[in-house]
């Protein structure tokens, strides 16, 4: 494995504070495993929130794809809902060594920008994101709220605990504002029966 | 006295069953076999040249030196190009470790140049040994050229003092006496040629990350180290791994007048041969 390559793609990542994406290593100094973070992209279901991506790196990289998966859940016609599997050319068959970990981050980024349900990871998301666009839209916002913000400024737990104010329990407000999308007004009237 | 077709025959298989021991990782039993093929063909370069190696990976420095001295001085004698250059190469690493940096840098460089025109597998090796003694040299100079800046900064200021009128201004709180601006600057300057940056990107390779030992030159008009393009090409595809346009291994040029640039810039910023070593 190009150690001297993955430490000055570490160092120039963490150099460049602007691009929305970082990297960690995983334990110690194990240069193979790696956590990768993604901004979720404006004007998307997606803002606001940081997705966790695992990255295993072979020893032949760069000569074969880092391997990529969601550890953050996502609602993405390209990511598997279940195991976080990315489909994404670039890594698979039109991976280059001249990319990077950090253009492969930014490139995940752009597929959160811009879906392409034509080529589908997740074939139930896809088939939503085609027909039901609006329903793809709140759920992907309610995965992103559930799952990729942290508690302390997500929307969503600030919707729970409005709805838990209210006499409901925890469970049920989730349950209910999953149902919904993450309306809570809609929540709140379906509590309410 | 000139050995016999008998003797040369011996010494062969001496030679071949030390090359065995070599590549098996046994060195001194190798050194033994190459030792009595010397006994019997005192003027076959290789010999010397294989036995020198040998020696160099049990860092037995003075049989290094010896051997390497003993194959140059066959030279025009029988000794090969491809002897001389070995030759060359051990000698090299021997003065390196002998802390002869300067000496060291004239015998590699001359068995780099060497192995670069018959394009043998062993100049990237030898760069690295380059890079390696080239480096050490810097460590070595700047650490002196800053002990002896250092030391002028203090006789300056001394001297400047006992210039100084003895009543009014008197020397700093500490009880020195800083030098003017100018002097300072000056000496900051100097220190400049010895401060380690990144190397600009035009000089390192986008897929190795680090600056240029071997560029070459894609169709498309990329450049990159000759290794990891060779690896791509191999591994990856057929492509330039930049521009994404079909290529082939038979298409790859060396790039001399970048590989020269860089050497340019190495000249000027020795720091940066702790990167290419």
């Amino acid at each position: 494995m190009d150690i001297g390559r993955i430490n000055k793609e570490l160092k120039e990542i963490e150099r460049d504070t602007a691009s929305g994406v970082r990297v960690e290593l995983r334990n110690g100094s194990d240069l193979q495993h790696l956590t990768g973070f993604v901004q979720g992209p404006k004007d998307t279901p997606y803002e606001g929130g940081i997705f966790k991506v695992e990255i295993t790196l072979e020893n032949s990289y760069p000569f074969v794809p880092p391997k990529m998966k969601f550890l953050t859940k996502v609602w993405h016609p390209n990511v598997s809902s279940q195991s976080g599997a990315i489909c994404l050319d670039i890594l698979k068959d039109q991976w280059s060594p001249a990319l990077t970990l950090k253009t492969a981050l930014l490139s995940l980024q752009a597929l959160l920008s811009s879906p392409q349900p034509d080529d589908p990871q997740d074939a139930v998301v896809a088939k939503q994101f085609m027909s039901d666009h609006e329903t793809y839209r709140k759920t992907a916002r309610f995965w992103t709220e559930s799952f990729a913000i942290p508690p302390s400024q997500s929307a969503l737990e600030e919707k729970i605990a409005h709805i838990t104010e209210m006499g409901f329990d925890r469970a049920a407000a989730v349950a209910a504002l999953e149902a919904v999308g993450g309306d809570e007004q809609a929540a709140l009237e379906r509590l309410l029966g | 006295m000139a050995s016999t077709p008998a003797d040369r025959k011996a010494a062969e298989s001496l030679k071949t069953e030390g090359n065995a021991f070599f590549s098996k990782g046994k060195f001194s039993a190798a050194i033994e076999k190459y030792t009595e093929a010397v006994t019997l063909c005192p003027d076959w370069a290789v010999l010397y040249v294989n036995r020198g190696m040998a020696a160099r990976k049990l860092e037995h420095w003075g049989r290094v030196e010896e051997d390497a001295g003993a194959a140059l001085a066959l030279v025009g004698a029988g000794a090969s190009e491809r002897d001389a250059m070995k030759g060359h190469y051990l000698l090299g690493l021997a003065m390196a470790a002998g802390g002869q940096h300067a000496r060291s840098k004239q015998h590699l460089r001359k068995a780099l140049d060497a192995a670069r025109e018959a394009n043998d597998s062993i100049k990237d090796e030898i760069w690295r040994e380059l890079a390696s003694a080239n480096y050490l040299l810097w460590q070595a100079e700047s650490t002196a050229r800053r002990i002896r800046h250092g030391d002028m900064r203090k006789e300056l200021a001394a001297l400047l003092a006992a210039q100084q009128p003895t009543d009014g201004s008197a020397p700093g709180a500490n009880g020195t006496l800083e030098l003017p601006n100018d002097w300072q600057e000056l000496f900051k300057t100097a220190a400049v040629h010895d401060c380690a940056v990144e190397a600009p990107s035009t000089f390192t390779c986008p897929l190795t990350m680090e600056i240029f030992r071997d560029p070459v030159v894609t169709p498309s008009g990329r450049s990159y180290e000759r290794t990891a393009l060779l690896e791509h090409l191999k591994k990856v595809g057929r492509f330039d791994p930049i521009t994404r346009q079909p290529m082939t291994e038979a298409q790859v040029v060396p790039n001399v007048s970048l590989r020269a640039a860089i050497e340019l810039y190495l000249e000027e910023h020795p720091w940066g041969w702790g990167e290419v070593k």
